[in-house]
């Protein structure tokens, strides 16, 4: 089935106004290009159709119809600095954005050896440092094979290329370790923004960034994101990103990961808020001895929609991937879980496991799951499990035996579902924000809080 | 026999180098006279074909319509295979050897038919059985040369007891009433690019019905065979089964070996009513093409079976060791109350094979039950991909399904690919898949090698275990057949 023949342009009225936006007439000509290169893109693939195989449960089309402006920059900074308090980030070493642009005034940036700061003035001031690197890790998992049948976020991502402006850039010289987490928080008021960032750590070098995306207000927001990570030798990074979006916005992202000689990557997503949100988790395990594993957490309730795709690449003998991704949808919530791993014929030895696992809460709720394998190379251990189903019965009337009520044995037993996920973060007050999403949405979910509460007072 | 005799024997190198050296078995042609229509395909030709079957108006109409869908719809591009698309017009549609006004009775069949299956192994003798086990079950055979069926055995037997098994030409003729009422009822024929084009040019193929509460006295087989070159073969089957019946129904299949890629596209539709429940093996052994990918089937299959009644059972159960693009997925769609569906399934590629196989099980009604076993076992250069659908509707309270998918590479120039895709609806159901992807394990190897077993007897045993949950599904006959192929598909792919 031809599938682009069906996909769609946005609204013209949108791409002028992105166009205005980033002209640039001092941008060197390499960039004009990338961006150039963008547009063409974006123009031939247009919003991809559900008829292209990794758009099958997720439908983006309302998006054509919908007039999602660049975002005004002009914003209440005061707003800004009260959610990064309300996040108990305050204290904490952090870059934030507002609508896809670094605020120095909110940020609080550690002093390294290397550069951690604003996208756009990285690639002002130092173009040549980035130029290398720019598209290139994206090139790798996006561009390169445009096959229309198989669209995964290139076309979000050539309109990335197109119009994104500034996004947090962390670069890391060699041997160089963060010593506290480093937390990139986005704030997008309405409109629509197009953050990309930056994230490259030379060798030996070791860093915890957690990214916090969310909405400041109720305005519908359109935000389209996309983070390059590459990581050199031995180099260790541990990325956590929470999504909390209010339920008119819509959320696309890429994160697009190379990982060489021995380096590890540890990449948690929860996703809890948006209309619609959909991930791209590309991960791409080029030299021997890499290693990557991914743990997820997404939670549709009322009528969202939540889409995590992930994709690793066994691209070299001897590396390990593990995968575990969990989803609770409620009410008329839709979840969707698509992993995929994938062996090339020298990537010999590789050892891959994903599991997947999924509870539907209510009679409406949905959740599509396809855990893939696509093998090229004999020796290889790989294994893959995925399940549907419900809150254990018999826990349930175990919970109700001892005087709970009906929604506070349902709150304890999600959140308990959800704690394998959960408690891989390594941060205090990640777990305490998630504990907090889940106690709000949840009807029985004050039980949750005292119980947690009790069981630190215990401890 | 031999290849299950061979395992004392394991030193004679002789005896192995023979094996290897040998090549697809059944891939003689019958030098036999034919009456073909042109290649091409037009309404002219449907209407050609609709009358030599001399049908009922009905049919006609019903094959014009899926041609007009047809002329509508494009080719499938999602599965992970690769070949040269077919050239519909270069095809002949309907080709069938000479007979004078049709067989009476079996002694008036072409000698040379009969010879033919019988240098398959398939006796169209009434009073010999199958694989020559003394005391084994006797199977009803409906055979398929080409477009037409040439023969079907133990027809009054059946009589009696009220079933019918005939060539579906036949059912359109005598039972247009049941043909009428099931035709396309479970794949209509707008439903898929190879479904539309069978509906309009399928030739032949079995019909059976199994009335209300009788058990089918004896299994009852059909046995396609391609002959003539530059032809497709289409062939329908449709089972029925009544309220409270049990039919078991086996399926073989082998074509010549040909330079040019022939094209199969097959549609089955089985219906199980109230308790009834219909057993459907296949053991496909389609010309697999040579070593660099030159000839070989297209086997493009639609298989469906609908479990309308409350409690009906449907179980497939495959052996795929041929043909050199496979494209087909037996599905179950589970609408009565309490319906089971199962699928099990052996799938084989080697040299440069295809095949893109799997199952969907639509859980429709209340506590519906399906289970899925498949081992795909790759070799060579082939590719092997497992692709399933697990869809919980809205009112399927209380579903179950369990699936697992083992994959199993021979060899470092194989792929095996798995895709499941579980779609969920109902909270009170529950989803379970599991899939493994692994090479023969290098201690079994070594503690058959070290009992004295030959390489290639040692991976003959282990893939026979790996088979063995599904193997144990086939009847009897047919379970020693499949091991047989097993055996003689992965020779040359060890060491």
């Amino acid at each position: 089935m031809n599938a682009v023949a069906e996909n769609t342009l946005p609204h013209q009225g949108w791409l002028e106004a992105w166009r205005e936006r980033v002209v640039h007439p001092e941008a060197p000509a390499w960039l004009t290009e990338l961006r150039e290169l963008g547009w063409s893109r974006f123009e031939m693939f247009g919003f991809p159709s559900q008829r292209a195989e990794h758009w099958k449960y997720t439908r983006v089309s309302a998006l054509e119809s919908s007039v999602f402006a660049p975002a005004d920059l002009s914003i209440d900074i005061a707003a800004a600095q009260a959610k990064v308090q309300q996040l108990g980030l305050a204290a904490e070493d952090r870059i934030v954005l507002v609508n896809g642009v670094v605020r120095d005034e909110l940020s609080q940036l550690p002093s390294v050896n290397g550069y951690i700061g604003s996208f756009a003035d990285l690639l002002r001031n130092d173009p040549d440092r980035v130029r290398a690197f720019l598209g290139a890790i994206k090139r790798n998992h996006h561009i390169e094979k445009p096959d229309r049948n198989n669209l995964r976020g290139e076309p979000f991502a050539a309109l990335n290329s197109a119009c994104a402006i500034d996004g947090a850039a962390v670069v890391l010289d060699n041997n160089v370790a963060l010593e506290k987490p480093l937390h990139v928080v986005h704030l997008y008021t309405s409109a629509g923004s197009m953050p990309r960032n930056l994230f490259l750590l030379g060798q030996c070098a070791d860093a915890k960034v957690v990214e916090w995306q969310l909405s400041l207000g109720d305005d519908a927001v359109f935000a389209n994101a996309i983070t390059e990570i590459g990581l050199g030798e031995n180099a260790q990074l541990k990325h956590e990103r929470v999504q909390n979006f209010n339920n008119q916005s819509w959320f696309i992202e890429s994160v697009c990961t190379d990982i060489h000689k021995h380096a590890r990557y540890i990449g948690n997503e929860y996703a809890l808020g948006s209309k619609l949100a959909r991930v791209d988790t590309l991960v791409d395990l080029k030299a021997p001895g890499s290693e990557t594993h991914l743990n997820g957490m997404y939670l549709p309730f009322g009528t969202q929609h939540i889409d995590c795709h992930t994709r690793i690449r066994h691209q070299a003998a001897d590396c390990i991937s593990r995968q575990l991704y969990k989803g609770v949808a409620d009410k008329r919530g839709r979840g969707v879980f698509n992993g995929r791993v994938e062996v090339a014929r020298d990537a010999q030895r590789t050892d891959s496991e994903m599991q997947n696992r999924n509870i539907l809460l209510s009679k409406f709720a949905e959740i599509d799951a396809k855990p893939e394998l696509e093998i090229y190379a004999d020796d290889v251990s790989c294994a893959h499990g995925s399940t549907i189903g419900q809150l254990d019965q018999t826990a349930m009337f175990y919970l109700r035996s001892r005087g709970l009520a009906k929604e506070q044995a349902e709150a304890i037993l999600t959140w308990a579902f959800a704690a394998e996920v959960v408690e891989t973060t390594d941060h205090d007050v990640v777990r305490g924000y998630l504990l907090d999403a889940l106690a709000e949405r949840l009807p029985g979910g004050d039980k949750i809080r005292s119980l947690d509460s009790d069981l630190e007072a215990g401890e | 026999m031999e290849e299950l005799d061979r395992k004392p024997k394991t030193s004679d190198d002789d005896h192995v180098d023979e094996l290897l050296n040998r090549d697809y078995e059944a891939g003689f042609v019958t030098d036999i006279e034919s009456e073909s229509l042109p290649p091409g395909l037009d309404e002219g030709v449907i209407r050609e074909i609709s009358k030599r079957k001399e049908e009922p108006e009905f049919m006609l109409e019903f094959r014009l319509n899926a041609y007009r869908d047809w002329l509508k719809m494009t080719e499938p591009e999602w599965a992970h295979v690769n070949y040269e698309k077919v050239d519909y017009q270069s095809i002949s549609y309907f080709s069938a050897p000479k007979l004078n006004d049709g067989p009476k009775s079996l002694d008036e069949v072409d000698p040379e038919l009969l010879a033919t299956y019988e240098k398959l192994g398939i006796s169209l003798k009434e009073q010999e059985v199958l694989a020559g086990v003394q005391g084994a079950p006797k199977v009803a055979v409906d055979a398929v040369f080409d477009s037409v069926s040439v023969a079907t055995t133990f027809k009054e037997t059946l009589n009696e007891a009220g079933v019918i098994f005939c060539p579906i030409s036949e059912a359109c003729r005598e039972h247009p009433e049941l043909v009428q009422k099931y035709l396309g009822t479970v794949v209509p024929t707008s439903d898929n690019f190879f479904a539309a084009l069978n509906s309009a040019v399928f030739s032949d193929g079995s019909f059976v019905y199994i009335p209300e509460g009788v058990r089918c006295p004896m299994e009852l087989s059909t046995y396609f065979r391609i002959n003539a070159a530059n032809t497709g073969q289409f062939e329908r089957t449709i089972i029925i089964a009544d309220k409270g019946s049990y039919v078991s129904y086996l399926e073989g299949c082998t074509a010549p070996m040909r330079d040019e890629n022939q094209l199969h596209a097959a549609v089955v539709e089985l219906v199980a009513l109230d308790d009834a429940e219909i057993k459907y093996s296949t053991v496909q052994n389609w010309y697999p093409g040579d070593e660099n990918g030159k000839g070989g089937i297209y086997n493009f299959v639609t298989k469906r079976a609908d479990c309308r009644g409350v409690n009906s059972k449907v179980s497939w159960t495959q052996v795929e060791t041929g043909s050199a693009i496979t494209w087909k997925y037996p599905s179950c769609i589970l609408t009565g109350d309490n319906s089971v569906g199962e699928f099990y399934s052996v799938a084989v590629t080697n040299k440069r094979q295809e095949a893109d196989t799997g199952t969907k099980m639509i859980h429709v009604g209340k506590n519906t039950r399906s289970t899925v076993i498949s081992k795909g076992i790759s070799a060579g250069r082939s590719n092997n991909s497992y692709r399933g659908l697990i869809k919980i509707l809205p009112n399927a309270e209380g579903a179950r399904n369990y699936t697992q998918c083992d994959s199993l590479l021979m060899g470092d120039q194989c792929g095996a690919h798995t895709f499941p895709y579980i779609e969920g609806k109902n909270p009170t159901a529950q989803v379970e898949h599991e899939a493994t992807t692994s090479k023969i394990s290098e201690d079994q190897l070594f503690y058959c090698l070290q009992r004295g077993l030959s390489e290639e007897d040692a991976v003959g045993l282990i893939v026979n275990g790996f088979c063995k949950e599904v193997m144990k599904n086939l009847p009897m006959e047919f379970a020693v057949e499949a091991q047989k192929l097993l055996g003689i598909s992965l020779e040359g792919s060890v060491g």
